[in-house]
């Protein structure tokens, strides 16, 4: 296995909708950003993978319509689908498609227009099976909202604290250009908003959002070519639970990634997480996850996140940043928002993080989940090779 | 491209595809004795011997296939639950409380509504539904072999 | 790169569906997968799945079918192609460092209309109102290929004679009866010029296969079959801006396949061809993408009989696509056929002493999108 370095990375402004461009052109967009950061040329990408989930778009595998704006007509191209999880898998398929040594230069893109739909929560629902679970009505804000009242339950996390995480991301994202959702908030704005589905609130819920983006994997002797700060990549997971959510041990505890995130750090040579890794960028549609999420990664103990967010542990000059992009609940085109997670953990440890770059940043985390809590996919990036 | 402003044009478009969902040799079973006898049936692993519900033709854990039906009761306990007050398209009418209950019996939970109770104000439907809160099914008259021939779980304290 | 071979393939019959749940047909692939190797669910290091959302009727439907192919709490990847493009994608994360690794693909043709679900694939702006689909993309692109190279109606004709005779006596079809050229010529035309038997037969069918890097393979198999070479390339989107006389994507994969395996004369080196043609028609224009014959002799090669079981240069000998279309597994059942060639256990439909296999898919409107892999036994 090669060692691999990821050398350009692009965005574009995520939005409600972009009437202005088609689906094709979205991607293209975000793929020309990241050839623009690398300084190359779309020649010099050897090879394609395009993650995207097929019925927001109202497009049955539109990586057959956006191979164009891709650049990638004449080349390889695999199209990778697997919920939530699909921009990081995306990122993952494209990293092994160096580390193997088929290639020397592979790109990931992900194009999502969430806005597309009328109602994306009639999509979501699509995922829950037909035969057993569909009638129930249950969407992603139900995963979330399981999540929070068992929380609440077992461990006493409170409104309040959840409303903190939502304050975090929207202070952060207040610094990010290419986040959707720009407004400042208070605690009690957020646990004065609308409920939505109890116990979460309108301002504990992302938005949809239309976007692309855009990752470029080189193999070590052509980043040193080509990239003079590149970011590398330290170690990869994925993991599948069954999707029978009915059966995990405890809705309150995401065991199946701290299962994911014991392999990652293994590989990664990670030992104390949140000593280790100075930036985390969670996949967390709804606030209650991130509390889970930090639980379950070892950045604090079972129990401990709402205490530990509330003495600010994890904000911008706290011990360990979360989500400085201003994360999912700002910013979530479903199947690109795990590449988005990638995007900005490499432009934390390469420095290029502008406003919301925190300082020093050496190591970074990006994560990210999907299917009915089932599925994770995690990557640490670093700013040195491990 | 033109330099004039010109208007963005959005298409309508809409998905409406009709699917035949094959239910499977396991869950025509145990719809069928829903719709027939109003009973539940979980299904044992013969190798971890935990009742699945709903149940499965397999274990994907022991990765050998499911063979005794175990009855499960209709009512039990209520494990996780979050109710409903936005409106989406082609879905249930909201407020409705979606829990996953533990029925007597089974080693897994059942999704399925929480309901018979006034759900309209979160305040006091919170209450009314907790977790922990021992839930009942209220049967439909006519059922046709599918989940909702269970209207909802109901309370059993409930009036 | 260590040699990485496959050492189990699994099938499940083909058939119409709406009878079982289609998981439970991913389980009954990957038990059948895991018997043929002799290997406990345990042995897997991860599983790379593929398949369609929409004919499923469910999104993420990995979410049901990885843990059915034993990947419960393994590292997992799921395609959204057909399942030779999962083999390439788990052939590179052998590469990477994985181990045994369960490949599987489920086709469900059944539960959805399929012509709306290939109408889907179409944006909605310029394509999608005309009412395109795989099967009058198909026809198109056959009118354009007999515009350009003379081939008639008949030379299709023959295709189907030859695919429905191999699967007439191949257990793994859905279409189980042979039939002659005036049956073919008088059965209901589809989209001109393209009758129903010169289209796919819509299946049900999933498919496994267990992949190993060489020092695992040698363990598990007494004949390990070696991707020698493997190769995939889409073309453009835009079918008013494509020569559809060509399979563009089909010779690029080819050559790309072909150059790793080092292949410079394919109808010497490799002994059996498993095409998944989109149509008739596509088989002929296959031979010439695959370098099989020069461009505009496929009908002469089809009419010489070179490409028939007892001939020169076998192709489908287990019946194709035509026999039966699992759409989504349609490739990687290809590649399974091959395996069975190279291992000797194809029975009825048996190539006598094949060496080296090809197995090639095309996925998308009129073969936009492509895979080939080249097969070697020891």
């Amino acid at each position: 296995m090669r060692r691999v370095a990821i050398i350009g990375v692009g965005q574009t402004k995520f939005r409600t909708r972009r009437d202005d461009a088609t689906h094709e052109e979205l991607t293209f967009e975000g793929v020309s950003r990241a050839l623009e950061d690398a300084a190359l040329s779309i020649s010099q990408i050897e090879s394609f993978v395009y993650g995207t989930m097929d019925p927001f778009d109202g497009v049955n595998s539109p990586d057959k319509w956006c191979v164009g704006g891709a650049g990638a007509v004449g080349k390889p191209y695999i199209k990778i689908s697997t919920g939530g999880t699909t921009g990081l898998t995306t990122g993952i398929a494209a990293y092994h498609q160096v580390a193997s040594g088929a290639f020397d230069i592979a790109m990931a893109v992900c194009t999502q227009r969430v806005g597309v739909g009328d109602d994306a929560q009639s999509i979501l629902n699509t995922c829950v099976c037909p035969i057993y679970e569909r009638d129930a009505g249950a969407g992603a804000i139900t995963v979330g909202a399981q999540q929070a009242s068992r929380h609440m339950f077992k461990y006493g996390s409170t409104d309040y604290q959840r409303a903190l995480v939502s304050v975090d991301a929207h202070k952060n994202a207040l610094n990010n250009p290419y986040a959707h959702i720009q407004v400042d908030v208070t605690p009690e704005d957020v646990m004065n908003s609308r409920m939505i589905e109890w116990p979460l609130r309108l301002l504990e819920c992302c938005p949809r959002s239309d976007g692309a983006c855009a990752v470029i994997f080189a193999s070590e002797e052509q980043a040193k070519k080509l990239c003079p700060k590149p970011a590398w990549v330290w170690g990869e997971a994925s993991i599948i639970d069954s999707y029978w959510w009915g059966e995990r041990p405890d809705l309150a505890d995401w065991d199946i990634l701290s299962l994911a995130g014991r392999r990652l750090f293994k590989m990664a040579g990670i030992e104390n997480p949140i000593k280790e890794i100075d930036v985390a960028e969670l996949y967390a549609p709804f606030t209650s996850q991130t509390l889970l999420e930090l639980e379950a990664l070892g950045f604090c103990g079972k129990g401990e996140s709402g205490p530990q967010i509330e003495k600010g542990v994890f904000k911008m000059d706290g011990e360990m940043a979360v989500n400085p992009s201003g994360g999912v609940l700002c910013t979530n085109p479903i199947g690109a928002t795990g590449l988005v997670r990638l995007v900005e953990a490499c432009l934390q440890v390469t420095g290029k993080a502008e406003k919301r770059q925190v300082p020093d940043a050496e190591v970074a985390l990006a994560h990210a989940w999907g299917g009915t809590m089932q599925l994770h996919a995690l990557m640490i990036v670093g700013k040195h090779k491990r | 491209m033109a330099e004039k402003k010109e208007e963005f044009i959005k298409v309508k478009a809409n998905w409406n595809i009709p699917y035949t969902h094959s239910a499977g040799k396991c869950a025509s079973h145990f719809f069928q004795e829903m719709k027939e006898k109003k009973r539940i049936f979980g299904i044992r692993c013969p190798k971890c011997q935990r009742v699945m519900l709903p149940p499965r033709s397999f274990c994907e854990r022991c990765f050998v296939e499911t063979t005794d039906w175990v009855p499960v009761k209709d009512e039990g306990v209520v494990d996780s639950v979050s109710i409903n007050y936005m409106e989406y398209t082609g879905m249930p009418k909201p407020p409705y409380a979606i829990a996953f209950i533990k029925l007597d019996g089974s080693d897994s939970r059942l999704m399925h509504f929480v309901g018979g109770v006034d759900l309209s104000d979160w305040k006091k439907a919170k209450e009314l539904v907790k977790i922990g809160t021992r839930v009942k099914a209220v049967w439909k008259e006519e059922r046709e072999g599918r989940m909702t021939d269970i209207m909802y779980f109901k309370p059993i304290s409930a009036k | 790169m260590e040699r990485i071979g496959i050492v189990g393939v699994g099938m499940t019959p083909i058939s119409s569906g709406k009878k079982e749940v289609f998981y439970d047909a991913s389980f009954e692939a990957a038990r059948r997968t895991l018997a043929d190797a002799r290997l406990d669910q345990g042995a897997l290091d991860q599983v790379v799945t593929a398949g369609y959302d929409l004919a499923c009727g469910r999104t993420i439907t990995n979410m049901y079918t990885t843990p059915a192919a034993g990947g419960y709490m393994k590292d997992e990847t799921r395609i959204s192609d057909d399942g030779m493009f999962a083999l390439a994608q788990a052939w590179m994360r052998i590469g990477a460092g994985f181990g045994i690794t369960m490949c599987l693909a489920y086709g469900i043709s059944s539960e959805a209309p399929m012509p709306l679900i290939s109408n889907l694939m179409f944006e909605p702006l310029f394509h999608r109102p005309f009412g395109p689909y795989s099967g009058n993309i198909a026809a198109l692109q056959a009118s354009a290929y007999c515009a350009e190279s003379k081939a008639k109606p008949e030379d299709a004709a023959l295709v189907v004679v030859k695919n429905l005779k191999q699967g007439s006596k191949n257990p793994r079809s859905r279409r189980v009866k042979p039939v002659t050229q005036k049956q073919v010529e008088k059965s209901p035309m589809a989209a001109w010029p393209l009758r129903e038997l010169d289209l796919p037969s819509y299946s049900d069918g999933t498919v496994g296969l267990i992949l190993a890097p060489e020092h695992e393979a040698k363990r598990i198999s007494s004949c390990p079959i070696w991707i020698e070479g493997i190769g995939w390339s889409i073309d453009s989107y835009y079918l008013g801006e494509r020569n559809l006389a060509e399979l563009k994507s089909l010779s690029e994969a080819a050559r790309r396949a072909y150059l790793m395996a080092g292949i410079k004369d394919p109808a010497r080196e490799i002994q059996v061809f498993e095409v998944a043609e989109q149509s008739s028609y596509y088989e002929i224009m296959a031979y010439e993408a695959l370098g099989l014959i020069s461009p505009g002799g496929g009908a002469k090669l089809i009419r010489s009989g070179a490409t028939e079981l007892s001939g020169r240069i076998p192709v489908n000998p287990s019946g194709g696509a035509i026999s039966a279309d699992p759409v989504a597994a349609t490739g990687l059942f290809r590649v399974a056929e091959a395996v069975l060639q190279l291992q000797g256990r194809a029975g009825k439909v048996q190539v006598q002493g094949a060496k080296r296999a090809l197995a090639s898919v095309s996925s998308g409107p009129a073969g936009q999108a492509s895979c080939v892999v080249v097969l070697r036994r020891d």
